[in-house]
């Protein structure tokens, strides 16, 4: 009795305990001043820094959200009614909490330091991401689809269509049921259907993941794999399964067939399947007889890091797993452009990333070298091609249904469909059943859906609601209000790094004189590299002005990526279009619609910011903009007093037609005789005559590089103006307008460019300026380090051994010069520029400076640029010039022709009147300047050197 | 909304402390009740009226069985215990036990009834039979947490252990109170009575609601989430070797246990904040050594509703041996069906019962009493294992799947292997091996926290901090006593 009444119950003794905590109330406060610093600092923080964004951006109107629509009486009547309003607020609500926890400044500085401890040292991967055996990672969904259920378990199927929520459709989990009405609706229409799941990379790489696996010759499928495939013969639907090839082929570590910290294969597991396919398609017999189309393939290095890397979010410095480099073969068509898909091939491939990579250049992979462009060039055939990344079990299905029903009939004359998506689709994926294939003529443009070319012509008038109004390839600014969005996939928990986002843009007005448009789709960008770009944070009811370009005009080089649609199948019969943002980096748009400073921007609105620039200048693409209007006015106010020297900063004088070459974007094609300097118009386009000088010369034996010396302010931007002072080429922005892109073209017609400007960028701040200040050339150092590069490059061609060497020395000294900009200037009262110079000279002769050597196995052809410090006279100095430095680097003096004018024909022309087609040469290095790609009068002819 | 969530501690927690410290006390209650609300309705807006509803009945039947009405302001009186009822009173209580259980019955049990029924009438043959509802139930958050302790607190007016509450607004907070709503611990109403009328709220009190929130989200974000992964990962593989069957199951075990004493010390800690003493609802349940002793230490706040107001009505232990063992395990198999309508509860529930009754005979210790001690721990951990295997799988045929891999009875296919690639990592095997030395080696919150000093105090922050930070750069959370 006594014994229980001492006993208490597990309130009295919490009440009790409680009462008695043993703590200092100095310590009690520390402990709570502590949590709820906290607790209170985190929010706080995040407010000033969405407060300072909100107001840098100014990004938008809310008119309020439709939840309140919705609560009207008659809504809340009936059950449905408030069902609805419920599944709307759970919709707001997960869509807020997404939101909040993808923005949250915490988790962005903290992720990297933690990955590195969880995942970098203890492996533990994270929810996407999982961590094999060395560098080897792999993706989740992919190990899951191996190790889960079948995914034709009745009881998996039936779990699957009753997952979702209230305010998510479930899935429809049956790939059997989708491909066997996909089959049929492509019978319909004659045309045969081939299925390829492509493995996974554990399928292949098992021992990769698993050290169980170490010897082992295992087949590992999904549980419902192979009844997968009797369903399929059973329903008669082609099935082409690469895995048995890849198992079979895959060899030593040395030739691997899938990338180690990628989802995707390598080129080489790539080209095996393609190969294989060809094979297969042409034993099928199902396509008409037609001579070979020839397609040429150039072979191309790159280096990369691995989309599963990306997603373990360690810090950009992190060494735990390397960037890997593989060898791709871009297909160029006979004309030497890239291959290109055909709208009248007999053969359509939907695919999805594996298809995309080494095809798409935002993937990273290189580009006009993926699946099909393979698979095209294996055929002898061109082919059409719908390829999304991601989502392979609808997404393409979906666009195909989208495009027969706008009227675009993307399967007319077509004979085959090859239907591939990643393995794992197949337990993953919604295999929805509601597309409907039937063409609709007639809702194209008004009625003309012939005027639409399936892969990309504009559609030209006839926009719904057009008053007859020309539609601008380059696009239109209007303002509207967004009726719905599209939501975008947080970063890091999709296997792709870029998405882009879909509204319906409504209420639209416009200036007099553009096209009318009522009512809009348009497509943006919504998540970048990985981060969610401000369209992300775009929602119905906001009032946004944009630009309008065409989607036709663009779909070739966004088609592509990841593109989250709206339901809403109303909308297809919309007209679509792209708004380009200032966040595109310049070589994504095609000329005609680069984004420079007149474009509105993402997050300009109708009010506030006239000007449609957001006053972020922090961005990349802002400080391009900036760089590109001051100059634009620099050159205007040059222009107008009829000069050509700008004086910059601290003394530096810049070139005014520098200056000018580097506001005209795309030089090349269509806009060269636009924007060129050239006297003769035919004679604008630089890209003929270096492609034709190369193919002369690739025919004599003899290898061209083409050595563009960057422009000074491309460098420099920071000393041209005071307002361009905190410019910085640091945070790897270009300043050379699209170089990169039209050397990407050069490169992908087969011409060999040395690309400067990235050697500059990390030689900028180590030492002397690479440009005299005062002058329109390089300076010594540059020409040092230039002729170091090449010379490295050289010495891994097989004949450079063969050459007799010479041992030079170098001396130091001081020279004042004259620059020809200082002279131009007519500013006396500015001091002269003193360089420091290194001088070549041979020990043996004694001779100052390196003479020219006409038997010199490289010849070196150009403008000024080879000139200066090596001729003396009015050029500054002998025996510190390129030459001179390129024979010291080298060991052997090199031939020599180059002219004070423009580097681009004349010199050629030079070298035509040797008339000895350039025998015993092995090399020629074109070196001159930039700008003359759009500022040579002389223009770029083609000059017949070898006979 | 979950406590290991970044809108739970930057937004809601500090919110709803800011506005329950700022405003008068007698509104501190509504504000509370407003908030536990909105905690509430996050997970689904319209449960909120299933919450109000079942709270204004059990309102009404607690002032009805004391003799008053809900609209009179007559002055509530203890009844009088051991005093037959009225009619009118046994009405009330009935009105409330049938409301509560219909509710938990509706919403817990409908599609399992109707999927149980199904299958049978196939089973016979008569696929005809099968009734096809066109809507499936979704289950209401923490329905069974809330509905038994709305239970509690008519029985206990009914009883005379408490006195009914005339303020609705504090009936209303102590139903709905966002710290144990969700998950417990069930507290009964005699026990938070009198904090409703009166509490105190120091320094040191809320200091101690810190230390239980930190060691509460460490446990949870560093302990349970890694092994709730290596747990999922076999779990959800269709084949698994015996040692991973077996580390899986293991790992599962500490998951649970983690992940739920976890959550109960968070709510214990998020209501010292508020001024209220919840009791302790785990007591070191791993230590047991038997199934008898594992349940006087395992959820003790279920353990003991279900034995004051389901084991001692039936009759307890005295009506005979006989009888005993049979409430034993019917109170053990509801007990199972309380967690979750499928047979694999049933089952979970059975197998307790079973050794509760088994045990009974044995004189309430285990058969293995003679063993050393760290031995009976062992044993009767590795039988609460083998039960939890029932409590995770999918259904009861994956749950025989699950025990044929880790007894050996099936030979794993090719796949099998493959999920050693992910569980056998450093990071999983690290926690596991902390879960393991924590379970058997370290003090339980309570008495940690009984004496803070300066180390501890460093060591409570420090382990806060870096649990916030890593529950931010996981997206893997999940929260097992969620879904009962």
């Amino acid at each position: 009795m006594t014994q229980k009444k001492i006993k208490l119950s597990r309130e009295e003794q919490a009440k009790r305990e409680v009462g008695r905590t043993e703590i200092s109330r100095r310590l009690a406060l520390v402990l709570v001043v502590a949590f709820l610093f906290t607790i209170y600092s985190v929010p706080v923080i995040q407010q000033v820094i969405d407060r300072r964004k909100a107001a840098a951006n100014q990004t938008v109107q809310s008119t309020g959200e439709s939840i309140l629509d919705s609560m009207k009486p008659a809504g809340m009547m009936s059950l449905q009614g408030l069902m609805s309003i419920n599944a709307t607020l759970l919709k707001r609500i997960s869509l807020y909490q997404e939101h909040l926890d993808d923005t949250i400044f915490l988790t962005r500085a903290l992720n990297p330091a933690l990955q590195s401890l969880v995942t970098g040292w203890l492996k533990g991967g994270n929810e996407q991401a999982y961590c094999g055996l060395g560098q080897w990672l792999f993706y989740r969904p992919d190990v899951e689809y191996l190790t889960g259920r079948g995914f034709l378990d009745p009881q998996v199927l039936e779990d699957r269509s009753k997952s979702g929520g209230e305010w998510q459709t479930p899935p429809q989990p049956d790939p059997v049921k989708a491909l066997k009405q996909f089959r049929d609706q492509l019978g319909e229409r004659n045309i045969e259907l081939i299925v390829m799941p492509v493995p996974s990379k554990p399928m292949i790489y098992p021992d990769k993941y698993s050290a169980r696996y170490e010897g082992a010759t295992e087949r590992l499928q999904n549980a419902s794999f192979d009844d997968f495939l009797h369903r399929l013969d059973t329903e008669g639907i082609a099935c082409f399964d690469p895995a048995p090839l890849l198992l079979k082929a895959r060899g030593d570590d040395k030739n691997l067939l899938y990338l180690q910290c990628d989802t995707h294969w390598t080129p080489l597991g790539m080209r095996l399947v393609a190969g294989a396919l060809a094979d297969h398609i042409r034993a099928m017999k199902v396509l008409s007889d037609q001579p070979d189309v020839p397609y040429r393939q150039v072979t191309m290095e790159i280096t990369n890091l691995g989309d599963i890397a990306k997603m373990l979010k360690l810090p950009e410095d992190q060494d735990f797993y390397q960037q890997e480099t593989v060898t791709i073969e871009k297909v160029m068509q006979r004309d030497g452009q890239p291959w290109r898909p055909d709208p009248n091939a007999e053969i359509l491939f939907l695919g999805d990333s594996f298809s995309n990579i080494y095809s798409l250049d935002g993937m990273g992979w290189g580009e006009c070298a993926g699946f099909v462009e393979t698979l095209s060039a294996n055929l002898g055939r061109p082919v059409d091609r719908i390829v999304i990344n991601d989502n392979g079990s609808y997404a393409t299905r979906r666009i195909l249904s989208r495009e027969e029903r706008r009227g675009a009939d993307r399967l007319a004359g077509k004979r085959l469909l090859i239907y591939e998506f990643a393995v794992r689709e197949l337990s993953k994926g919604d295999w929805k059943t509601d597309l409907d294939l039937t063409p609709v003529t007639g809702m194209i443009g008004g009625g003309d859906a012939e005027a639409i070319a399936p892969s990309g012509k504009i559609a030209g008038s006839g926009t719904q609601g057009n008053t007859g109004v020309e539609i601008p390839a380059d696009g239109w600014i209007v303002t509207g209000t967004i009726e719905a969005i599209t939501k975008v996939p947080s970063p890091g928990t999709v296997p792709y790094k870029d998405c882009i986002l879909s509204f319906h843009l409504t209420g639209i007005q416009s200036d007099p004189g553009s096209p009318v448009v009522d009512e809009a789709l348009v497509y943006v960008w919504g998540m970048r590299e990985n981060q969610l770009t401000d369209n992300a944070t775009l929602s119905p009811g906001q009032s946004v002005t944009v630009r309008l370009v065409p989607w036709d005009v663009v779909q070739d080089r966004y088609g592509s990526y990841n593109r989250q649609e709206l339901d809403d199948d109303s909308l297809l019969f919309l007209d679509a279009y792209w708004w380009p943002s200032e966040g595109d980096k310049k070589m994504d748009l095609p000329a005609d619609t680069q984004p420079v400073a007149d474009l509105a921007t993402p997050g300009s609105v109708a009010s506030g910011n006239p000007d449609g620039k957001t006053p972020e200048s922090s961005t990349k693409s802002d400080s391009l903009v900036t760089f590109i209007d001051v100059l634009k006015r620099i050159v205007d106010e040059l222009e107008t007093a009829q000069k050509n020297t700008w004086q910059g900063r601290d003394g530096w004088l810049f070139f005014g037609p520098e200056l000018r070459s580097l506001t005209v974007g795309h030089f090349w094609g269509e806009r060269a005789a636009e924007v060129s300097r050239a006297m003769n118009p035919k004679y604008a386009d630089p890209l003929p005559a270096i492609v034709d000088f190369n193919e002369q010369l690739k025919k004599a034996g003899i290898d061209l590089w083409v050595v563009p010396v960057p422009q000074k302010a491309s460098i420099y931007p920071e000393m041209i103006n005071d307002q361009l002072s905190e410019l910085t080429t640091g945070d790897g922005t270009r300043y050379d307008g699209n170089l990169r892109e039209f050397y990407d073209l050069l490169k992908s017609s087969g011409v060999r460019v040395v690309d400067l400007y990235p050697l500059f960028v990390a030689h900028k701040t180590d030492g002397a300026p690479l440009y005299c200040c005062q002058d329109t050339h390089w300076s010594g150092r540059a020409i040092k380090l230039t002729a170091r590069e090449l010379a490295r490059q050289v010495k891994a061609l097989g004949w450079y051994d063969s050459v007799p060497k010479t041992q030079y020395q170098l001396s130091q000294r001081d020279i004042e010069i004259t620059g020809d900009l200082w002279k131009s200037l007519g500013n006396d009262s500015l001091v002269k520029e003193t360089l420091s110079l290194a001088f070549v000279s041979d020990p043996a002769s004694g001779d100052n400076g390196v003479p020219d050597w006409r038997e010199s196995p490289v010849l070196l052809l150009g403008d000024s640029h080879n000139l200066v410090f090596h001729i003396g006279q009015d050029l500054f100095a002998k025996g510190a010039g390129f030459p001179d430095h390129l024979a010291n680097e080298l060991g052997f003096a090199v031939d020599l022709e180059a002219v004070r004018g423009s580097g681009a024909t004349p010199a050629r022309i030079n070298l035509m009147r040797r008339k000895d087609n350039l025998a015993g040469k092995k090399l020629v290095i074109w070196c001159f300047t930039a700008r003359d790609f759009s500022e040579t009068t002389d223009g770029w002819r083609n000059v017949p050197i070898i006979r | 909304m979950v406590f290991s969530s970044a809108l739970f501690f930057f937004y809601f927690l500090p919110l709803a402390l800011l506005v329950y410290y700022l405003i008068p006390r007698r509104l501190q209650h509504l504000a509370l009740t407003v908030f536990s609300y909105i905690f509430y309705g996050w997970a689904n807006p319209y449960f909120v009226f299933l919450l109000f509803g079942s709270t204004l009945v059990d309102y009404a039947c607690g002032l009805t069985i004391c003799g008053q009405r809900p609209w009179s302001s007559g002055e509530v009186v203890l009844l009088e215990k051991g005093v037959p009822r009225r009619r009118n009173q046994k009405i009330a209580l009935f009105i409330s036990i049938a409301t509560n259980l219909s509710l938990l019955g509706f919403f817990k049990y409908f599609n399992f009834g109707i999927d149980s029924f199904n299958a049978l009438v196939t089973t016979l043959g008569a696929d005809s039979m099968q009734w096809n509802t066109f809507f499936r139930i979704t289950l209401p958050l923490g329905i069974s947490f809330y509905t038994f302790q709305s239970m509690s607190y008519t029985i206990d007016v009914y009883r005379g252990d408490a006195k009914a509450i005339r303020n609705f607004t504090d009936f209303a907070c102590y139903v709905s109170m966002f710290p144990q709503l969700v998950a417990g611990p069930i507290v009964r109403f005699h026990e938070l009575a009198d904090q409703l009328q009166v509490r105190d709220h120091t320094v040191e009190k809320f200091a101690r609601g810190v230390a239980f929130i930190s060691l509460g989200l460490a446990k949870k974000v560093l302990l349970a989430n890694p092994c709730g992964k290596i747990a999922d990962t076999c779990f959800d593989a269709i084949d698994v070797t015996t040692l991973d069957a077996w580390y899986g199951a293991f790992a599962y075990g500490f998951q649970i246990y983690f992940d739920f004493s976890a959550y109960s010390d968070m709510a214990i800690g998020l209501g010292l904040m508020l001024g209220f003493v919840f009791p302790k609802n785990f007591d070191s349940p791993y230590l047991s050594q038997s199934i008898t002793e594992f349940w006087q230490r395992w959820h003790l706040s279920l353990s003991h509703w279900l034995r004051d107001y389901l084991y001692i009505p039936l009759g307890g232990n005295r009506k005979g041996e006989q009888r005993t063992y049979v409430n034993l395990a019917t109170v053990m198999v509801l007990g199972g069906l309380w967690h979750g309508a499928s047979w694999n509860f049933v089952i979970w529930g059975s197998i307790h019962g079973v050794m509760l009754a088994f045990e009974r005979m044995q004189g309430k210790d285990s058969i293995y009493r003679r063993l050393p001690a760290p031995l009976r721990i062992a044993i009767t951990f590795v039988i609460v294992t083998i039960a939890w295997v029932f409590f995770r799988a999918r259904d009861l045929g994956a749950a025989m799947h699950y025990l044929g891999n880790m007894f050996g009875f099936l030979h794993p296919g090719d796949v099998a292997a493959l999920v050693g690639g992910l569980i056998y990592q450093p990071y999983f095997l690290i926690c596991f091996s902390l879960a393991a030395l924590i379970t058997w080696l370290a003090p339980q919150t309570w008495d940690l926290t009984r004496r803070l000093n300066g180390p501890k105090v460093a060591w409570c922050l420090a382990m806060f901090w870096l649990s916030l930070a890593i529950m931010m750069t996981q997206s893997y959370n999940p929260f097992i006593y969620f879904i009962f």
